[in-house]
């Protein structure tokens, strides 16, 4: 089943998104 | 967000499509702090450099959510400035989600940019007009009212 390929990593996500030329969705999330 | 939005296939496929999904908890010692995180869900768009371009706040359901992350791009673009960008993603929620409560803020944000590449003051009336028309109890069209009297300049 198809999901949302989260990066869990702050700087990997910018990285990515420089490279690919997107906006970083960032979740703020509480995982409790 | 988790158990409705995300497992949604229709945003599955418009965030892997086209965001970087990065999922951070609320409770880290250096992002929360960085990007004032009080509340969760906190969702943020952010460039390549991580500057914040737009927040919300609470959950979303999915057909929520999309109309919300195009609004997010679209003043992002709008910022930037790449207005004709930024008329894409607001046309996008014009279109494709009318019913959806961001579109007459989408119609306020799609006549500006128009007016700003062409300035052409049809496209701020039309903004009045429209939001009238369909919008009339948006917040949005008391906004726009100072358009209307351009009408009478034309």
């Amino acid at each position: 089943m198809a999901q949302i390929a989260w990066i869990e990593l702050y700087e990997v996500g910018l990285a990515k998104a420089r490279a690919e030329n997107k906006l970083v969705f960032a979740d703020f999330f509480n995982p409790n | 967000m988790d158990a409705v939005a995300y497992i949604d296939p229709e945003i599955i496929s418009f965030v892997n499509g086209n965001l970087i999904p990065l999922r951070l908890a609320a409770a880290d010692p250096v992002l929360g702090p960085k990007y004032r995180v009080k509340w969760t869900p906190t969702l943020l768009l952010l460039d390549a450099d991580g500057v914040e371009q737009y927040r919300t706040l609470g959950f979303y359901p999915p057909k929520d959510l999309i109309p919300s992350l195009l609004l997010g791009m679209g003043k992002t673009c709008f910022n930037r400035p790449d207005r004709p960008a930024a008329c894409g993603y607001f046309q996008r929620i014009m279109n494709d989600f009318p019913k959806n409560p961001l579109a007459p803020e989408a119609v306020f944000l799609n006549g500006v940019s128009l007016y700003i590449e062409g300035h052409d003051v049809a496209n701020l009336i039309g903004i009045y007009d429209r939001l009238a028309a369909v919008y009339p109890e948006s917040p949005w069209l008391t906004r726009a009212l100072p358009y209307s009297l351009l009408k009478k300049k034309q």
